[in-house]
């Protein structure tokens, strides 16, 4: 399940980090650090550099609080922070000729949740890893712009606005962009399919 | 609706965010046109498999790291744009690594080598690599057995021989850990390279020639050696040279940090090493006690920061000048100096007065164990007790930027700066200036203009300093 928590922060939290209580930092950095995780993640697809950036995020965050000012969501303007250096460092490593390694990292390692026990069925968890791979793999394929509003819409539940305002478009982009996206994953995932029963037969 | 639904529209309805009227349209349409209707329908099934996907796990030692970077931050350490490169660049090498393996029992080990590589990120896994090359060099490569030019790149491994010729040079390096240059006409072996995943020292031999270490801000509390047939230099968190010279002498002269010098003769005795403090040097014959430590000259001082600042370690810039500066702050050279020093940055002192040397040393101490209101009234206390115009203005920029950043103390910091701008040292006066501005900046909208006016002093004032490009720089974005 993607997360659906609350997205309103405790403005006083915020302000209290902002004047320097590194405790109210530590708290912000503890509702948020799975959610940016998740997102840096399926953006870069590499589980070593996803973690990596998000901690940088964070750094970034507790560097710069003093600027966010409370015109957008807290947690907007961490994903804006966390959707730059993950492009920036997407750049950087496809400029080291890291390109092909990254998308096929992380396969075969068990970087899932546990699966909430919905079923009794014992291979319930197991399907749903892969199929959390998938949906993975697929993501890496799509090109980034329509990726990004992708996991930041679909996957992590914020709004129109707030993918605009950290995507740096409009949100008529946005609503483009997620019917052009979706029809792409849509398709990525029965080319997936086909080829699956394909290889059964 | 003419034609299809557009996207823009498509998006909406599927979210069920159209308007009433938008979607009776879309809704009529699909009716009518079974190619729209499969476009929703798809949108449809699309998004709900990616709300379906699942949340990735974090390493069980993730926060840990965080804290710990967290707090190196605070205390104004490590961490900055090109040392996170590193690390990244160091993670992405040990995902190749491990790409290839496949098997269950390789994932569990990958799973805990990533946890203890997260949990103890200062430690490299990694060889040593060929970051800059002049000249021919050569290494002797002990797996192969054979001689091998040393190209960009190329890997330092255990036991290797590096052989340097004529004019040229080599540059070494371990990620952040440190970097060592070995000049032309030498030769050395990589005993130690690499801490490996024992702390342990590492260690370059030299058999002739000249060697320089400069240690990086991953170092940590690790030592660097180097070994010649005369003596053991030893070093923690440094920038010096070691060079064989005429009959294997053995000569050290160190810019930064301590340095102890062993000699190799007979039983060790106290008069066996030396303690080499930074701007001195000593040397020792093979088969006798090393000379007591004393200053370099003007020439060799200048020399060594060239030196260093070729090989790329700017913040090692700022040296003692000949006639002595008491408080040095380690600073960049360029504009983007003030973020370093309001960081807050680190400070160097020498040739000041004993009381004031055990303060300011206190002052860290306290400091480090996050007493800042205490490391800060140590610092008043060496301005009211010992006022020394050598280090006042320095002593005071450093104030500041402890205010600022540790204290959090903005209005005070301001005080100090505009102390310096005022009655400081010239060439302080632009840097204190462009600290108040980017406290400024940084604190309320409404003091926007203000920092406004101090970054057009800075342009009018001070032209010719590095801050006046900031100035121009910040002013464009206001």
């Amino acid at each position: 399940m993607g997360i659906r928590t609350s997205t309103t922060t405790d403005p006083a939290l915020v302000k209290k980090a902002q004047g320097g209580d590194k405790d109210a930092f530590v708290q912000l950095y503890d509702m948020y650090k799975v959610r940016i995780m998740n997102y840096v993640y399926r953006t870069i697809g590499d589980y070593q550099v996803a973690e990596e950036v998000t901690q940088e995020t964070f750094i970034k965050a507790h560097r710069h609080i003093r600027r966010y000012r409370p015109t957008g969501t807290f947690s907007a303007w961490l994903y804006r922070i966390a959707s730059n250096l993950s492009k920036n460092t997407l750049r950087n490593l496809h400029r080291r000729g890291f390109r092909r390694s990254i998308s096929t990292i992380g396969e075969g390692r068990d970087i899932w949740e546990a699966v909430e026990n919905h079923s009794t069925r014992p291979d319930y968890a197991a399907q749903q890893k892969e199929l959390y791979s998938r949906i993975q793999k697929a993501l890496g394929k799509i090109r980034m712009p329509h990726r990004e509003t992708l996991i930041l819409h679909d996957i992590e539940g914020l709004s129109y606005s707030d993918v605009a305002r950290i995507t740096g478009c409009k949100e008529g982009t946005v609503a483009s962009r997620l019917s052009r996206g979706r029809r792409e994953f849509k398709k990525l995932m029965a080319v997936h399919q086909i080829r699956k029963t394909g290889d059964e037969q | 609706m003419k034609g299809h639904i557009p996207d823009i529209l498509l998006a909406r309805f599927v979210d069920g965010t159209a308007s009433p009227s938008d979607k009776r349209r879309v809704e009529s349409h699909i009716k009518a046109c079974p190619d729209c209707r499969r476009e929703a329908a798809d949108g449809r099934s699309a998004r709900d498999l990616l709300v379906r996907a699942g949340n990735v796990r974090l390493t069980p030692s993730f926060d840990e790291a965080f804290l710990y970077r967290l707090r190196q931050e605070e205390i104004g350490r490590e961490i900055s744009g090109t040392s996170f490169l590193n690390r990244l660049m160091d993670r992405v090498s040990f995902s190749i690594f491990m790409e290839p393996v496949r098997l269950r029992v390789a994932a569990v080990a990958a799973a805990i080598l990533v946890a203890i590589a997260a949990s103890i990120p200062l430690l490299p896994a990694r060889q040593p690599v060929i970051v800059a090359s002049a000249g021919k060099s050569e290494i002797f490569n002990a797996e192969v057995g054979r001689w091998v030019r040393a190209g960009l790149d190329g890997t330092v491994r255990r036991g290797d021989i590096i052989r340097v010729s004529g004019s040229g040079h080599l540059d070494i390096a371990l990620g952040n850990v440190y970097t060592v240059r070995i000049e032309g006409g030498s030769e050395a072996v990589a005993t130690r390279p690499n801490a490996g995943w024992v702390r342990r020292n590492m260690k370059f031999s030299l058999a002739r020639g000249e060697m320089l270490v400069g240690t990086g801000k991953s170092f940590g509390k690790r030592a660097f050696e180097v070994d010649t047939a005369a003596a053991l230099a030893t070093a923690t968190g440094t920038f010096f040279k070691v060079s064989v010279v005429g009959e294997e002498e053995t000569l050290v002269q160190v810019k930064e940090g301590t340095v102890s010098l062993r000699s190799k003769f007979g039983i060790e005795t106290e008069e066996s090493l030396v303690k080499i403090s930074p701007g001195k040097k000593s040397a020792v014959m093979p088969g006798r006690l090393p000379e007591p430590a004393r200053p370099m000259t003007e020439y060799e001082i200048q020399s060594l920061s060239s030196a260093y600042r070729n090989m790329g370690f700017e913040r090692a810039e700022i040296e003692t000048s000949p006639d002595g500066e008491a408080v040095s702050l380690i600073l960049p050279k360029g504009p983007e100096r003030v973020d370093e020093l309001l960081r807050p940055c680190s400070i160097l002192v020498k040739n000041a007065p004993g009381e004031v040397i055990r303060l300011i040393e206190e002052s860290q101490r306290l400091a480090n164990s996050q007493d800042y209101s205490g490391a800060v009234r140590k610092l008043h206390e060496v301005l009211a007790r010992h006022p020394d115009p050598r280090y006042n203005s320095e002593l005071k920029l450093y104030l500041g930027a402890q205010l600022y950043s540790l204290l959090h103390e903005p209005d005070k910091a301001i005080a100090e700066f505009e102390d310096v701008a005022k009655h400081g040292k010239k060439e302080w006066r632009s840097l204190a200036l462009a600290a108040i501005a980017e406290i400024l900046d940084r604190s309320a909208r409404e003091n926007r203009s203000e920092a406004k006016k101090v970054f057009k002093e800075i342009m009018n004032t001070y032209p010719d300093y590095p801050e006046s490009q900031l100035a121009r720089r910040r002013l464009k974005n206001m």
